[in-house]
Formats: C-alpha cells, structure tokens, sequence
C-alpha cells in the first residue's frame, strides 16, 4: 500500500497527536507525517511534491488556516494537494467560507472519532491512493513493453 | 485556586448567551464524562485548591467572554476524556489539552448563537494553571457562573460582558 504524506497543521500538540493517532485508526492508508504549528510555519514547511494532503486548523496565531489554505492555492503548484479544515468553527458562514472562498476541499469539526475521519476522508483517500498508484502501474507497462 | 470574583452590582448578563453556554458545556460533557449542570448564580464561587482556567473571548455584538475553571482532578478527567490519554496536572500539555476543549466549546458557541442570530467571532484560547489565582471583575460588569459537578469535582463556567471594546484574548492570525 502507497503512504500518505499528510502534513498536519494545528498549534495545539495534543490535538496534532489526536489528529494523528485518529488517522492511523481509520486504516484508510499508511500515514507519514509532518507537523506544523500555525499557518506560516506550515507555509515554511510545505511543498506541494512532497505533501499528499493537509489537515488544517482555523484559528492559530501568526496565520490562520484559511490564510494558509489560501496562500497555498495561490501559488499555483498546489491545486492537486487536498486540504482539509480540522476545526471547531461549525457556523454555516464559516464552512462556506473555507470551501467555496478558500479552495478547502473537506471540512472535519472537533471533536471527531475515527468513523467520522473515516467517513469524510473515505473517498478522498482512495483518490489519492490511486494517483500514487497509478504511475507506478504505467511504469511497469512501459518497462514490460519497451 | 481560590476562585474569588467580586459580584456585579448592576447588569444582568446576556440569558440567550448563558443558555447557549450552558447547552454547548451540556453537550460537551456528556459525551465522554460524568459533569452535569447544576446551576447558575451570580459570580462568588470560591475554592480552595490548585486548578486550571482557560478563556475564551468573544468578539461581536454583544462582545463577552467565559472562563472555563476547573479543580484540578477535574482538569485530570476532563484532559483525559478528551485527549483519550491521562495528562498529569503538571504537564504543559495539560493546558494545551484544555485550551483545546474551550476551543471547542467556543466553535459550538458561537454556531449555537449564529442560530440565535448572534454573530461572533472568537479569540485564541488562554490557559492558566495554578493556585491562589482570582478571576477579578471590575465593577459594573454583566455576569453569571454556572455550575458543572460530576460526583466529586467541580466546573465552573465564568461568563463576563465586555465594557466597550476592552476585551481579553488574542485574536486569529495575530
């Protein structure tokens, strides 16, 4: 099974290790992390060729996460990396704002359990698996045919 | 931690606010721990015992803040249930952990008032551990406490209006 490469951005260490720890739980995939504690360390740190997807919090000093999330859409080489807001903001207001202004692509609210993380992230995941997947299996076409 | 906060001769704190806190805390604590409502009173619990507030602001129209103050076995239970892990009383992780369950309480906050018709935005979390520390209020300021036990231990939800635009806690992304 290919690893995930999450990055995950939160300035709470214990809710990073939650956030990790459910992950692993979800069995969804094999996770590799990279942590980071608020929206400009995370931008510092992030690099769209080696981070697979984003676990976001909103509210963090320096930089929020809807700033990094917008941020990192702007530059332009990051649009295939998911993002998605980890967060205790629930107002409608604030769910609209992250997925239609911010370019999240899912939203998770604290607290959450293993089979929420697992029923928002289902799909997401298996995409990604596949992506990685995928050049992997043209690889050995091409080397069973060449 | 004595907890000892001068009442507040006038002004009568926000009852939409208090409900609404006391229904996020209900929620809250049902999930995972045994911390019930008991009642609401104006601001004058005292104890005598280290423990753990955490604060959270609100910004907005009205503009408020609570202030989350446990004993400290009553930070242990809460920590634990939430965090799925036992944080001992003097771990920084502790404050971390609970500053991490106001946060939450504030998001359910703040969506429960945006149903009222309250828009609020809310401030970064703001933990302090220890003992001898007082919660004071200045006088003339709307409040109200409510009460959270559990068999033994206490949780108290301190509730303060802001006076004009002087308010505590930092915001996002600053």
């Amino acid at each position: 099974m290919s690893t995930i490469r999450a990055m995950i951005i939160d300035d709470s260490r214990v809710m990073r290790n939650m956030v990790m720890n459910t992950l692993k739980h979800t069995r969804l995939a094999a996770f590799e992390f990279t942590e980071a504690e608020d929206g400009a360390d995370a931008l510092a740190k992030f690099n769209p060729e080696n981070v697979d997807i984003c676990f976001v919090d909103w509210n963090m000093p320096n930089m929020t996460g809807i700033e990094f999330v917008q941020k990192a859409r702007a530059a332009g080489n990051a649009n295939h990396v998911p993002m998605v807001m980890v967060t205790s903001e629930q107002t409608v207001a604030k769910i609209d704002q992250a997925l239609t202004e911010a370019g999240a692509d899912s939203y998770i609210c604290k607290p959450f359990t293993p089979d929420i993380m697992r029923l928002k992230l289902d799909r997401l995941i298996e995409k990604l698996l596949l992506s990685k997947e995928a050049p992997q299996k043209a690889g050995f076409f091409k080397g069973l045919f060449s | 931690m004595p907890t000892s906060i001068a009442p507040s001769p006038t002004g009568t704190f926000p009852a939409v606010i208090s409900s609404v806190v006391q229904s996020a805390a209900s929620d809250f604590f049902n999930l995972a721990s045994q911390f019930r409502f008991v009642s609401q009173k104006s601001c004058g619990l005292e104890t005598e015992c280290g423990g753990i507030m955490s604060a959270i602001s609100f910004f907005g129209e009205p503009a408020w803040a609570f202030a989350m103050i446990l004993t400290e076995k009553a930070a242990i239970t809460i920590s634990k249930a939430f965090a799925g892990y036992e944080i001992s009383f003097e771990d920084p992780d502790i404050g971390d952990a609970l500053g991490e369950v106001a946060n939450v309480l504030a998001g359910d906050i703040c969506a429960k008032l945006d149903a009222e018709g309250i828009k609020s935005v809310m401030s970064l979390p703001t933990v302090v551990r220890g003992s001898n520390v007082s919660l004071l209020i200045p006088v003339g300021i709307a409040s109200t406490q409510l009460l959270f036990m559990d068999e033994t231990e206490s949780c108290w939800f301190t509730l303060v209006a802001a006076r004009g635009s002087s308010i505590m806690g930092r915001r996002p992304g600053m």
